[in-house]
């Protein structure tokens, strides 16, 4: 008995940490199915604030949580055809890149949406700089657990089915998935409108938990760290951004004892993990040269595309 | 206002914007030349250089070894800073890519590696220097340069000098400007010359054209990608002094220029030094007319908007030829 009280106070005083945790792996599974395709974009940030900005102006205008996450849905859906269609003909650094000016457009935009009418309390629907206030605190813990649980068994089927499959075929090599007969093009948008969605869901839920959201809410910064999830975690399955998005949130909150040097720490750890765990901190051979046992003899590594630049 | 003199203005403002745009995505496009990696590290270099310059002109005792501390005029200061930060990005490579290179490492490996250099940088400025905003306390003209002033209408009819404005025909143009415009092109012309025309240039763009192939030659592409980051940090430390002067030096000074320079970069073509200097100075003229006429708030979303343009349109930038689809 004293162990649930201990944790319900411990998860009270955690409360919003652990909410925007949920947040941040859903975000982080929002980038995986782009990268299950091989694609890099970073616009999940942009659509984190399409999705935060729309769930907010929606519910003050009275449709209200969780029916305006159809909407976010809805508008996200419609963004990334429209964005994916063009970019995604883009391959590499180009597409995140793109990816990364749509983020930055989008948050230009947030910066100067002012809606004047409908003011509500003398507090405008949106007002610039100074964002949405006062987003009624709808969204409860249990929806966003709810939310990763239900991704967690899609990506679990996805990768084990025809598109997840069609996905890993574009990842390896797109042209020879075309002469497959894989619609390389449908794929990817599709990819990316699913990614595009998950990551506008997932901005509408915390919109709905922080009461209000800002333009500089999610940027540059964000659609890095989304990346940082997906890479510090592995990219073999679906759980390494979940692992990645856990250590990379948590991180700076464990290292509170360094006082100020706590987030130079936390660069030099994300520089080290990078250089050590090129392949996410999951990646089994990384954990196999720390055991005590000889390693089994592998099967020969097929040969990966050189990185020999410019070639 | 005149149409001359707006025009003349305009230039001048632009071409000064826009030309410390170039001096720092010159540093971005030459990594990507021979790396293909974007250096999000690059930032923060800048950033550096502006507080190696601040801290060597308002006077240093590098943690209390120098017991008189040490200060330096401000060009001798600019040059050291530039300096520092080219060492700073050799730094860099052998931390946090040289030895990515030698793994199986993609693209976003490394991408998050230079990410966790530049949030250290950051943070390690933020303690060091703290995070207020510090101005360069500069005394513009030495005295001969005042006393001398009005011999200068000699060089440009109807020009003179004030002390901190000059006058160009018609136009009035801060002093600041006008210096970081000659000393940015200056950089960037002698970079020109040195890739296009020096020995190691020409190594620098073997090993842009194939590592491999580079080292078979004969030339050692450790080296070379060593020098490319040293003249990279180099002259994105320049940038940063000059920003620095013109406006403050911060530790979050590095952000914005930081994503502009990628538009910048992506207008000249990836890679491409000619373009990434007409890139920056579109960008500073596009940015100066934008905020003439008014929509100052709007200028990030038509150099992004144009970013994703020209990416979607011409890749390969402004400039470029195409280059073929490599499987």
């Amino acid at each position: 008995m004293l162990f649930f009280q201990a944790l319900a106070a411990w998860a009270q005083a955690y409360n919003s940490l652990l909410f925007n945790l949920a947040i941040q792996g859903v975000c982080g599974l929002s980038l995986y199915i782009t990268l299950m395709a091989g694609q890099l974009s970073l616009a999940n940030a942009g659509f984190f604030l399409i999705g935060a900005y729309t769930a907010a102006i929606s519910s003050k205008l009275g449709f209200g949580y969780p029916w305006d996450l159809l909407l976010v849905a809805l508008l996200s859906a419609v963004t990334a055809v429209v964005v994916g269609l063009p970019a995604l003909r883009l391959r590499g650094v180009y597409l995140a890149l793109a990816t990364l000016g749509f983020g930055e457009v989008v948050a230009v935009v947030a910066r100067n949406l002012v809606l004047p009418r409908g003011c509500i309390e003398r507090a405008c629907i949106a007002n610039g700089a100074v964002g949405v206030f006062g987003v009624p605190r709808d969204a409860r813990h249990w929806h966003v657990y709810l939310v990763l649980a239900l991704l967690g068994y899609f990506f679990y089927r996805l990768e084990r089915s025809r598109v997840g499959r069609a996905l890993a075929a574009i990842r390896e090599d797109e042209l020879v998935a075309g002469t497959m007969g894989i619609n390389a093009t449908y794929y990817k948008v599709l990819a990316f409108g699913i990614g595009a969605v998950i990551a506008g869901i997932a901005g509408g839920m915390w919109v709905h938990f922080n009461n209000q959201v800002d333009p500089r809410s999610a940027g540059f910064t964000q659609a890095i760290n989304f990346l940082a999830y997906a890479v510090i975690g592995g990219t073999t399955t679906f759980v390494g951004p979940l692992v990645g998005a856990v250590f990379l949130y948590t991180l700076p909150e464990a290292l509170r004892f360094l006082r100020d040097y706590r987030l130079m720490t936390v660069g030099l750890l994300l520089a080290l993990a990078a250089v050590f765990a090129p392949r996410g901190i999951l990646d089994p051979a990384l954990w196999r040269q720390f055991s005590l046992r000889r390693p089994a003899p592998q099967p020969a590594a097929l040969p990966r595309r050189q990185s020999d630049a410019g070639s | 206002m005149d149409p001359v003199r707006f025009v003349i203005q305009t230039i001048i403002n632009g071409v000064a914007v826009g030309s410390v745009y170039g001096l720092f995505a010159l540093g971005y496009t030459l990594i990507f030349g021979t790396l293909e990696i974007i250096n999000l590290a690059h930032a923060a270099v800048f950033m550096m250089g502006a507080f190696f310059s601040l801290s060597l002109a308002q006077g240093t005792t590098i943690w209390g070894l120098l017991d008189p501390p040490l200060r330096l005029p401000l060009g001798v200061a600019f040059v050291l800073g530039s300096l520092g930060a080219g060492l700073l990005g050799i730094l860099i490579e052998r931390v946090a890519f040289r030895a990515l290179r030698r793994r199986p490492a993609t693209p976003l490996t490394t991408l998050i590696s230079s990410i966790g250099v530049a949030l250290f940088l950051v943070n390690l400025a933020q303690l060091r220097f703290g995070a207020d905003d510090q101005r360069f306390q500069v005394r513009w003209f030495p005295d001969w340069l005042r006393e001398n002033a009005p011999q200068w209408s000699w060089i440009i009819p109807g020009s003179r000098f004030r002390l901190a404005q000059v006058r160009i025909g018609p136009a009035q143009v801060q002093m600041l400007d006008l210096i970081i415009l000659l000393v940015a092109v200056g950089l960037m012309l002698a970079l020109w010359f040195a890739i296009n025309r020096s020995k190691v240039g020409k190594a620098i763009r073997a090993v842009a054209e194939s590592p491999r192939t580079a080292s078979l030659l004969g030339i050692d592409v450790d080296r070379i990608i060593m020098t490319t980051f040293f003249v990279a940090s180099a002259l994105g430390g320049a940038a940063g002094v000059l920003v620095g002067m013109k406006n403050n030096v911060s530790p979050f000074m590095g952000q914005v220029p930081g994503l502009k320079a990628l538009a910048v970069i992506v207008l000249g073509g990836l890679g491409d030094i000619t373009g990434a200097m007409l890139g920056g100075l579109v960008m500073g003229i596009a940015e100066v007319l934008t905020q003439a006429a008014g929509l100052a708030s709007w200028s990030d979303a038509v150099a992004f908007g144009v970013m994703f343009l020209i990416l979607v349109a011409r890749p390969q930038g402004l400039l470029g030829r195409a280059r073929e689809q490599r499987a």
